[in-house]
C-alpha cells in the first residue's frame, strides 16, 4: 500500500478521541482555535452514552449531585471535581450537550437532580444527562407504564429477559420479546454497529417497524438495544417512533 | 439414597459421607463407588476450591524430591505411571528439565542424576546448548541440565471425572456449598452430620455409616468438630502467577534446593510460575499479594529471563496442609511420609477417618488407602480398582481442557451456536452442557461454578466480556429470573479481581480499566447492592 504523508497545519493538536479529547476540541473550536484531533475509538464504544456528574458518595446514591459536590469537597478535597466551581461545571455540561444536540444527537439538559437511567441489564444508574432517545424509557419507568423490551436473535450482550428479570421488582408491567432483525434472520451472530447502520436506510426502518408493531399488543412503549442509527440517531429514532406509533427507547 | 424432609430439615442417607471436594475427596468417592459403595460428597464451596485448584497442575516425575526424599520421589514416579494409563486425557506428557544457572550450587547439580537413579527416576543429562534447543528462552547462564519425565495434569478434569464416574456407578451425589456445623456422636459412632447450605442458610442432616474427612487445609477444623485433636496442621501458603501465553514446551525446574519461583509449568495455552511458601495462621481471606508476586518473578527470571517482560494475567494462592506430627492410629508401613491417614480409633471413634497432607501427584494413592480402610469397616471385600480402571470422559466434563471448546465448536459447524467467551472460544453449547449435566448441576449453576467447569474467564480479558455474555445467556435459558444473576456475576468478577489486582501493570492495566468501564459504568454492578437493599428490588434509590 502506498502511504502518503499528510500534513495539517493547525493551532492545536488534541491527542485522544475519548470524551475528554472530544470536549477539548469542542471548546477550542468555540473559541475559534483551529484544531485537529487524533486517536482511535477505544473504550468509548462500551459506555452508556450517559453523562454523569456524581452518582454516589461514600456508597450512597445521590439524588442531588450538586449537593453531593459539597460533601465530596469536604471528604476528598483533592478530587478533580473538588477543584472546579459548580457554575463552571454546569456551563461546560450545557455547552457540550448543546453541541451534540446541534450535531443531531440530542441530549437532555443537565438539571438539579440526577436522573435514574436504565442500563442494558435492567438496573438503574444515577446520571445527569442522557440522549433524548432514552428519555421516554426513564419516564415510562417512573410512571410504571406497560412496556415491552425487545432483543434480537443473534445479538449478544443484551438480553430482554435479563432486563425484565432485574427490572420487574419495581416495574411489574415489563415484558420481553425476541425479534429477528430484517435480513438477519438466520439466527447467526449479528452485530449492533451493522444493525444501527442498516436502520439509517428507510426501507429497513419500515420492515423493523412492521415487526415491532406486530408484537406491540397493548404496550405503551418499546425498549430496544442501542441500534437506532449511527450517523443520525435523532432522525432514525423519530422515524421509527412515527412508524410504530408509540415512544421507543 | 433416601432423602426426606422433616421440620424443614432435609435429611440425606448414604453409606459414606466425604467432606472436601478436592482431588483427594473426589478420589475417595470414585474409589468407593468402584467397590459398589454409595457416597455423598460435600464441600463448603465447590469442587477444587482449595489447594486442588490452587497449584501448578504438575505431575511430578519425582525429580523434585530425589535429592531429599527418595520414598516420596519413588511414589511420584509410580503414581505418575498409573495416572498416565488411567487418565491420559487429563495429562499433557510434555516432559521437563532441571536446570542450574550460574550462582547455583554445582555440587547439588552434579549429584542430581545419582539421586534420580536411586529412586528409579529416568534422567538424561543435557548440555546447556541441548537444553536451550529444547527451551529457547532458557537463560544463557545455564551450566547444567537434565531431562526428566515431568508432565502436567488438569486437576479440574480429574475432579470432575471422579465425581461424574461415582455418580454413574452408584448414583453417588455431590452437594456444593454445604458445610458441616457439628457431628452427633453416640457410643463412639458419628450418627449424623448437621450441615448448612452456605448460600440459602438451610439446614441439612446427613446420616452416614462412615465419615471421611478429606477437607485438605480445613481437615484440622473438621477433625476438631468430631473431638479429634491429633490432626495438627501447619498452613503453608503458596502463590503462583499465570502468563498470557505458554512460555515453554515442557516443565522447567530450577535445579537447587526448593525455593520461591523455581518451577515454570505450561498449562495448555498459558504457563504457571511458582511458588512461594509462607506459613500462615488463618485460612480466612487467602489472596496473593504484590510482594509475593515480585518474589516469584525475581527468582523465576534467573532461569527464564523473558519472564521480566511477560504479560501476566492473574495470580492465585493455595494452602498446603503440612502435618506437624504423624498420627498415632494410622498404618505407618502402608502410608508414606507424604500423607497421613488417621483412623481415629484411639479417639474412640469407629466410623471416622481423616486423610491429609500429600500431593496432587499422589491423590490416587491417598484415596486408595482411605478406600481400603472405609471398605473394610463397612465389611466390603472388593479390592481397589483405581490403578487399572480408566477414568471415563463425558460430554459435560471436558471443557476445562484448553483448546477443546474451539475444536468442538468448529466440528459442530452450527452458525447459531455463538461464542460467548472469545479468549478461550467457549460457545453456548458448552455452557448448555455444563448447566445441564456437569457435576453439581443439580444445584443452581452460577457463573463461578461454570468457570470451575470450563475455560470461561481464564483468558486475557479475565471475564470482562464473557461474564456479561454468559450471564445474559443464563437469563435467556431461564436459570435466573431475578437480580441474582447480576449478583453472581459481580461475585465472579470480584473473585477474578482478587487474582488480577497483584499483577496490574503494563498491558493488563488498560484491560482492567476497560473492565471497570463495562461492569461499573455500563452495567452499574457497583451500585447493585444499594439498589437490591431496597425491599422492592431496584426501587427508588435512597434519598439524600
Amino acid at each position: 500500500m502506498n502511504r502518503q504523508t499528510r500534513r495539517y497545519k493547525v493551532q492545536l493538536a488534541v491527542i485522544g478521541s475519548g470524551l475528554a479529547g472530544f470536549a477539548a476540541s469542542v471548546f477550542a473550536l468555540e473559541r475559534g482555535i483551529h484544531c485537529a484531533q487524533v486517536g482511535n475509538t477505544g473504550a468509548i464504544a462500551y459506555t452508556t452514552g450517559y453523562f454523569d456528574l456524581l452518582g454516589s458518595h461514600q456508597h450512597r446514591l445521590l439524588n442531588d449531585p450538586w449537593a453531593g459536590l459539597d460533601r465530596l469537597l469536604s471528604s476528598e478535597p483533592d478530587h478533580p471535581l473538588s477543584r472546579i466551581a459548580k457554575a463552571e461545571i454546569r456551563t461546560a455540561f450545557d455547552r457540550f450537550t448543546q453541541t451534540l444536540t446541534e450535531m443531531g444527537i440530542s441530549y437532555t439538559r443537565a438539571g438539579d437532580r440526577n436522573l435514574f437511567a436504565l442500563t442494558p441489564a435492567g438496573t438503574l444508574k444515577p446520571t445527569l444527562s442522557v440522549p433524548m432517545t432514552m428519555q421516554s424509557g426513564i419516564a415510562a419507568r417512573e410512571r410504571g407504564a406497560k412496556v415491552l423490551i425487545a432483543d434480537f436473535w443473534g445479538l449478544q450482550g443484551f438480553s430482554a429477559n435479563e432486563f425484565v428479570a432485574n427490572g420487574k421488582a419495581s416495574w411489574p408491567q415489563l415484558s420481553a420479546t425476541r425479534l429477528a432483525f430484517p435480513d438477519m434472520e438466520s439466527g447467526a451472530q449479528v452485530f449492533p454497529e451493522v444493525m444501527a447502520r442498516a436502520l439509517e436506510v428507510p426501507v429497513n426502518r419500515e420492515r423493523l417497524a412492521e415487526r415491532l408493531s406486530a408484537v406491540l399488543g397493548d404496550a405503551e412503549s418499546i425498549g430496544m438495544p442501542a441500534i437506532m442509527g449511527i450517523h443520525k440517531p435523532d432522525h432514525v429514532h423519530a422515524e421509527l417512533e412515527r412508524l410504530v406509533g408509540v415512544p421507543l427507547f | 439414597m433416601n432423602t426426606q424432609e422433616t421440620n424443614g430439615v432435609e435429611t440425606f442417607e448414604t453409606d459414606v459421607l466425604i467432606i472436601g471436594g478436592g482431588v483427594t475427596g473426589t478420589g475417595v468417592m470414585r474409589d468407593l463407588a468402584l467397590r459398589g459403595i454409595h457416597c455423598l460428597l460435600i464441600d463448603r464451596r465447590d469442587l477444587n476450591a482449595g489447594a486442588s485448584g490452587g497449584n501448578h497442575g504438575l505431575l511430578h516425575s519425582g525429580g523434585r524430591y530425589a535429592s531429599q526424599d527418595a520414598e516420596t520421589a519413588a511414589e511420584c514416579r509410580q503414581e505418575g505411571d498409573i495416572l498416565r494409563r488411567i487418565a491420559a486425557e487429563c495429562i499433557d506428557d510434555c516432559g521437563g528439565l532441571f536446570v542450574a544457572v550460574e550462582g547455583d550450587d554445582p555440587e547439588f547439580a552434579e549429584a542430581f542424576s545419582g539421586h534420580c537413579k536411586a529412586a528409579g527416576i529416568q534422567c538424561t543429562s543435557l548440555s546447556p546448548m541441548e537444553a536451550r534447543e529444547r527451551e529457547p528462552m532458557l537463560s544463557e547462564r545455564v551450566f547444567a541440565a537434565y531431562a526428566v519425565t515431568d508432565a502436567t495434569i488438569d486437576p479440574f478434569r480429574i475432579t470432575l471425572g471422579n465425581v461424574n464416574h461415582a455418580q454413574q456407578l452408584t448414583r453417588s451425589l455431590f452437594l456444593p456449598h454445604t458445610e458441616v456445623e457439628r457431628f452427633e456422636i453416640e457410643n463412639g459412632v458419628i450418627s449424623s452430620a448437621w450441615c448448612r447450605d452456605m448460600r440459602t442458610g438451610a439446614r441439612r442432616r446427613i446420616l452416614a455409616r462412615q465419615v471421611v474427612n478429606a477437607a485438605g487445609a480445613w481437615a484440622m477444623q473438621v477433625a476438631q468438630l468430631a473431638g479429634c485433636s491429633e490432626v495438627r496442621l501447619l498452613y503453608s501458603k503458596g502463590t503462583l502467577i499465570i502468563s498470557n501465553t505458554r512460555i515453554g514446551q515442557g516443565v522447567i525446574n530450577h535445579l537447587r534446593r526448593p525455593g520461591d519461583g523455581d518451577i515454570l509449568v505450561p498449562g495448555g495455552t498459558v504457563s504457571l510460575l511458582g511458588t512461594t511458601s509462607d506459613n500462615i495462621e488463618s485460612l480466612d481471606d487467602i489472596r496473593p499479594t504484590v510482594a509475593e508476586v515480585e518474589r516469584v518473578l525475581n527468582e523465576g527470571r534467573a532461569m527464564v529471563p523473558c519472564l521480566e517482560k511477560t504479560r501476566f494475567i492473574r495470580a492465585f494462592s493455595g494452602v498446603r496442609p503440612l502435618l506437624l506430627a504423624s498420627g498415632s492410629g494410622a498404618d505407618g508401613r502402608a502410608v508414606s511420609r507424604g500423607f497421613t491417614l488417621f483412623d481415629h480409633q484411639d479417639q474412640g471413634l469407629e466410623n471416622f477417618a481423616t486423610v491429609t497432607g500429600g500431593k496432587l501427584t499422589t491423590f490416587r494413592l491417598m484415596a486408595e488407602k482411605t478406600g481400603d480402610l472405609v471398605a473394610r469397616r463397612l465389611g466390603n471385600t472388593q479390592p481397589c480398582r483405581t490403578a487399572t480402571e480408566s477414568l471415563p470422559s463425558g460430554d459435560a466434563i471436558r471443557w476445562t481442557e484448553p483448546g477443546f471448546a474451539p475444536r468442538d465448536w468448529y466440528k459442530r459447524n452450527d452458525p447459531q451456536d455463538m461464542i460467548l467467551c472469545e479468549c478461550e472460544m467457549v460457545p453456548q453449547s458448552a455452557i448448555d452442557s455444563i448447566v445441564e449435566s456437569a457435576p453439581g448441576a443439580e444445584q443452581q449453576m452460577t457463573l463461578q461454578a461454570i468457570g470451575v467447569r470450563s475455560r470461561v474467564g481464564k483468558g486475557s480479558c479475565q471475564g470482562s466480556f464473557c461474564s456479561i455474555r454468559v450471564t445474559s445467556h443464563l437469563y435467556d435459558r431461564g436459570v435466573y429470573d431475578s437480580s441474582q444473576g447480576l449478583l453472581h456475576m459481580r461475585d465472579f468478577l470480584s473473585a477474578r479481581f482478587k487474582g488480577v489486582q497483584p499483577v496490574l501493570w503494563g498491558e493488563q492495566m488498560p484491560q482492567m480499566e476497560l473492565s471497570e468501564a463495562l461492569h461499573c459504568s455500563l452495567m452499574g454492578l457497583d451500585q447493585l447492592e444499594s439498589q437490591s437493599d431496597a425491599p422492592d428490588g431496584i426501587g427508588d434509590p435512597e434519598s439524600t
